[in-house]
């Protein structure tokens, strides 16, 4: 009797696994791979954006954190994972163009369909009890005195490393680098004073700002921000005219490669549902962060210009690996 | 112990030193104008430094204890073993399990496998009554089956993960 | 004060309808058994349901999840009593004398302690939550760079010093290759790929978890499988239910324990683990019988499950009001938070102190959950301990693989696993303990950053790390702990003392 039993078991088994084959995108829960901790930004809107494609296309959009080496590893995941739709993963399109070219990844921002959610700005932002009370104060002080004052960032090629890397370039002034494990760390310990500056994203320092523990100078882009609770934050370009700001895009992504009938049934979830998510939206709201919905041809124009400037801003300072010009990333 | 400590206390100072070598090797990104004081060596540096200085306190306690002298009997000794052979035939069967059929087999026949051997493998050898053996391939047949389904329905539909 | 305890009572009633008991119960229940199995921890029980309840609304939501956070802290004390293996990091101060209890047919007894300590522990916490948050929420923002690295040693030094009592020195090696071990992979300023030999894989490190499982999970299945004959132990019957008279006779333990598990569930980065640590050394230190410690005592027993329950409110407090996360698991739950459009942080207490109140309702029902449950389940549990090896052992190894894999959906994991029971198993057998080893791992990151980043602040000078009031009060106490584990010294403080029982008087009076 036993016996029977377990070929009764295995022989429904066997039915679930063939039955794995066939029909339509999505019949069984899809991955996506978050390659930074839980909690993080990426996790958060990419949290959201599983909840309304779940809801969209009937199946559970499952979230796995996989991080570690700047999210080269899960990404990795992703791309050696069966091109079947099932795997997908998540980040900083910036971040996904440029692993090419610092070596940690065989990969090119083509290889890959994007489907962006939000983009994300960075902001100056100084210590409450800090001196400096506009951003011109805050050049100054560093011109006096270069190299003491410290800024804190989520680590090297974070987007708040790439912010203040860009604003010494511009002013020619110095700064004192002091690197956390991820932006809300870095923003703390402005808040704590331990630094005095943060130039980590808006969605970050948010709270901090609407709390008053945090004081905005500037936002690195050509033009205010509006955020919920506080107000307008001046762009950088009022004091450095000829700043050039590109937007950081989030968003998920597939390997080329995966069928027509996924990559056909993304788009039309992300122009119909995502584009029209209310979660999204007042999620990006909240955060201080440009609500982003674009996908295809579109979405890969948009995140060029970001990956241009972080490429070559990498290679000129000799942390590169490869030519950008090599994997076909033009000098901007 | 202080035969254990002898021989431990040599793999921790070698172990410490061996960190405390690579960690000098390791770059200084001078040419990238860090922060010297950021440079990935610093703390495994100190940390094998500290090992080692560990490890050499527990070598001298143990060879203040005798831990140095070797017996003829002890490698013998070790090797006929029960406990070892009892430990060989553990380490065959979850070895043989994880890094072996895993990944190999569906998920589910993999883990009845193992589960079928282990309880088998050791419960024969329990008794030499036919009756009870009879009995036991009875229930780690039965334990297989069930310990298979469960854990591979628990994980793949309750918890949403995709099994090896 | 009176406002709080009205918008509290409103918190409360809010969730007196049938559908949040279900939802209290179905998810402490299912962190209970997330907690109790090795590989799924209170962090991955959080992120898997922040995705399930994506659409329910946000306070049925974030019900769901924080009884699955007290649930699952809760539940790891299960199999580190019965087995001897922390279903969760946490738990690992909670083998010390709840697996030793359970051998002497205690093991009713102990999970009913530790049920109390648990619900004492969630409760303590829960007060200090609701009275104080706002001023203990600065407390997190004194520690900077040189508290974390201090923290980070005494971390290694009381847990060595602990788990290791008769050769502390042992215990420290042990901490020492666990933080050796944490250097492994990817770090965190430069991206260099340390000690990776050209392994890709390594450049991620060695995760914690996998490593928690093979070194306590692994490792005891075969310590277990090679001893000759397993007596199976009779468990006492009729004493799963905790004695108020024995719970009041601990009830200085309970609150020590319940306020040191707070503050560590507050300083940010560092959870329930080292809540649990701290605790259980405060209580050998303040006991009067020490000698039973690591040998099943009750106390010790107590004072790890309440430090370790505890650190849950207390890692939520400087979620709610600085929107910075106390621990792992807390950090998902802020993710949560901000998915639901809560918005916790500094303007919390004005713009919405109602939400405040509604997270303290929400872990009282939470303890109030793992009572009953803790109460009902010690007798089915009890069943695990009649079962003979051949047949537990095989489920239980089961249950670590496919742990080890699901934390990431590697394989690698299952390596890092199988390569830490093994190790963990020669280290066992020459009397190496293992959780200082573990908690290296959690330690080392922390450990290398500050270090590094406080050089960086201080431009190489070392005497920040010394005067600042923190770290010189966590310094001073890692010193005292080292010196008194050296003979000469602890006789002369016992003289000092006056005392001639040194071992039992201590070095606080010296």
């Amino acid at each position: 009797m036993q016996p029977t039993k377990t070929l009764v078991l295995a022989a429904a088994f066997a039915g679930l696994a063939i039955s794995g084959a066939a029909a339509e995108w999505p019949e069984k829960p899809v991955t996506i791979i978050v390659p930074w901790s839980a909690g993080g930004s990426t996790d958060q809107v990419t949290r959201v954006i599983a909840g309304e494609l779940s809801d969209a296309l009937g199946q559970e959009f499952v979230v796995v954190n996989q991080p570690g080496a700047s999210g080269s590893i899960g990404t990795k995941g992703a791309l050696d994972a069966d091109k079947d739709g099932y795997t997908w993963t998540a980040g900083a399109a910036q971040d996904l163009g440029s692993y090419g070219v610092l070596g940690m990844l065989e990969t090119r921002i083509e290889d890959w369909n994007l489907f962006l959610d939000v983009a994300n700005v960075s902001v100056v932002g100084v210590n409450a009890d800090a001196p400096y009370e506009d951003f011109g104060q805050l050049i100054e002080a560093m011109k006096a005195s270069p190299g003491q004052i410290a800024v804190a960032t989520a680590g090297i090629s974070s987007a708040g490393h790439n912010a203040i890397e860009k604003i010494k370039n511009a002013a020619g002034i110095d700064y004192k680098h002091v690197t956390y494990d991820g932006g809300n760390p870095a923003v703390i310990s402005t808040v704590s004073g331990e630094t005095e500056v943060t130039t980590q994203l808006a969605a970050e320092q948010a709270e901090m700002i609407r709390g008053g523990r945090i004081r905005p100078l500037a936002v690195l882009s050509e033009s205010a921000l509006e955020l919920d609770g506080y107000g307008s934050i001046p762009p950088v370009t009022n004091w450095l005219a000829d700043f050039k700001a590109v937007p950081n895009y989030f968003g998920i992504w597939t390997p080329k490669g995966v069928p027509d009938e996924v990559v056909a049934k993304m788009s039309e979830a992300w122009s119909t549902r995502i584009a029209n998510s209310d979660k999204l939206k007042s999620y990006a709201a909240n955060r201080g962060a440009q609500f982003a919905p674009f996908s295809g041809d579109d979405a890969q124009a948009r995140v060029m210009p970001a990956i241009q400037a972080f490429s070559w801003l990498m290679f000129d300072a000799g942390k590169a690996q490869n030519s950008p010009e090599e994997l076909g990333i033009p000098r901007p | 112990m202080a035969k254990a400590d002898f021989v431990t206390s040599i793999v921790v100072i070698l172990l410490g030193l061996g960190a405390l070598v690579q960690s000098l090797r390791m770059p200084r990104f001078e040419h990238l104008q860090v922060d010297p004081y950021t440079v990935p060596g610093i703390v495994p540096a100190i940390l094998g430094a500290v090992l080692s200085v560990m490890g050499a306190i527990l070598l001298v306690r143990s060879i203040l204890r005798g831990g140095w002298q070797i017996k003829a009997t002890g490698f013998g000794g070790l090797i006929f073993n029960p406990a070892t052979g009892r430990l060989a035939v553990g380490l065959a069967l979850t070895l043989g399990y994880a890094a072996g059929l895993v990944g190999r087999l569906p998920y589910w026949l993999a883990t009845a496998v193992f589960v079928f051997l282990f309880v088998t493998v050791y419960e024969w050898s329990a008794t030499d009554n036919s009756r009870r053996r009879v009995m036991s391939l009875a229930t780690a047949l039965v334990l297989a089956a069930v310990v298979a389904v469960v854990v591979t329905m628990v994980f793949q539909l309750v918890f949403l993960v995709r099994l090896p | 004060m009176l406002e709080g305890l009205q918008l509290f009572a409103d918190g409360l009633l809010g969730f007196a309808t049938p559908q949040s008991i279900f939802n209290v119960l179905w998810a402490t229940l299912l962190g209970i058994l997330v907690g109790m199995m090795p590989g799924l921890t209170a962090t991955l029980g959080i992120a898997l349901m922040t995705t399930l309840t994506f659409k329910m609304a946000p306070g049925d939501a974030i019900l769901i999840l924080i009884c699955m956070y007290v649930g699952a802290i809760y539940g790891g004390s299960r199999s580190a009593i019965l087995l001897n293996i922390p279903g969760t990091p946490a738990s690992a101060a909670t083998t010390l004398d709840g697996y030793p209890l359970a051998r002497s047919g205690e093991a009713g007894k102990a999970m009913a302690i530790a049920t109390s300590g648990s619900v004492m522990g969630s409760i303590i916490g829960m007060l200090l939550l609701a009275t104080i948050a706002p001023v203990l929420a600065n407390f997190a923002l004194e520690f900077g760079a040189f508290e974390f690295f201090w923290l980070a040693v005494f971390g290694i030094i009381i847990s060595g010093h602990l788990t290791s009592l008769k050769d502390p020195l042992k215990g420290w090696i042990a901490g020492f290759l666990g933080l050796l071990a944490a250097m492994v992979g990817q770090e965190g300023i430069h991206a260099y790929q340390r000690f990776t030999f050209g392994y890709i894989e390594l450049g991620g490190g060695l995760g914690l978890l996998p490593a928690l499982i093979g070194a306590f999970g692994f490792a005891e299945i075969l310590v277990v499988m090679t001893q000759p004959s397993y007596q199976l132990v009779k468990s006492k019957v009729g004493s799963v239910i905790p004695s108020p008279a024995e719970v009041f006779r601990y009830s200085r333990t309970i609150v020590r324990s319940g306020i040191i598990g707070t503050i560590m569930g507050i300083i940010p980065g560092v959870g329930e683990d080292m809540g649990a640590w701290a605790s259980y050394a405060a209580a050998r230190r303040a006991s009067k019988e020490k000698a039973r410690f690591g040998s099943g005592s009750i106390e010790g027993l107590m004072a790890a499950e309440t430090g370790n329950n505890a650190a849950v409110p207390g890692a939520i407090i400087p979620v709610l009001t600085l929107a910075v996360p106390g621990s792992a698991p807390a950090a998902v739950l802020l993710a949560a938070m901000f998915i639901h459009g809560v918005r916790p942080g500094p303007l919390i207490m004005i713009e919405s102190p109602a939400f405040v109140y509604e997270v303290v309702a929400m872990i009282l029902l939470a303890t109030i959950a793992i009572l009953i449950f803790g109460l009902m389940l010690t007798r089915p549990l009890l069943l695990v301990l009649r079962v003979p090896r051949e047949r537990l052992m095989p489920i239980i190894f089961v249950l670590c693989t496919i742990g080890a894999f699901s934390i990431a959906s590697r394989v690698f994991d299952i390596w890092v696993m199988l390569f830490f029971g093994v190790i963990g198993y020669a280290m066992r057998r020459m009397d190496y303990p293992m959780a200082p080893l573990v908690l290296g791992l959690v330690l080392g990151g922390i450990l290398d950053k500050s270090l590094r980043r406080g050089l960086v602040l201080t431009d190489g000078n070392l005497t920040e790390f010394f005067v600042r009031p923190i770290s010189a009060v966590i310094w001073i106490a890692s010193l005292i702990v080292i010196l008194y584990s050296v003979g000469p010294v602890r006789r002369l403080f016992g003289r000092l003392a006056g005392g001639p029982t040194v071992d039992d008087k201590g070095a606080g009076s010296g």
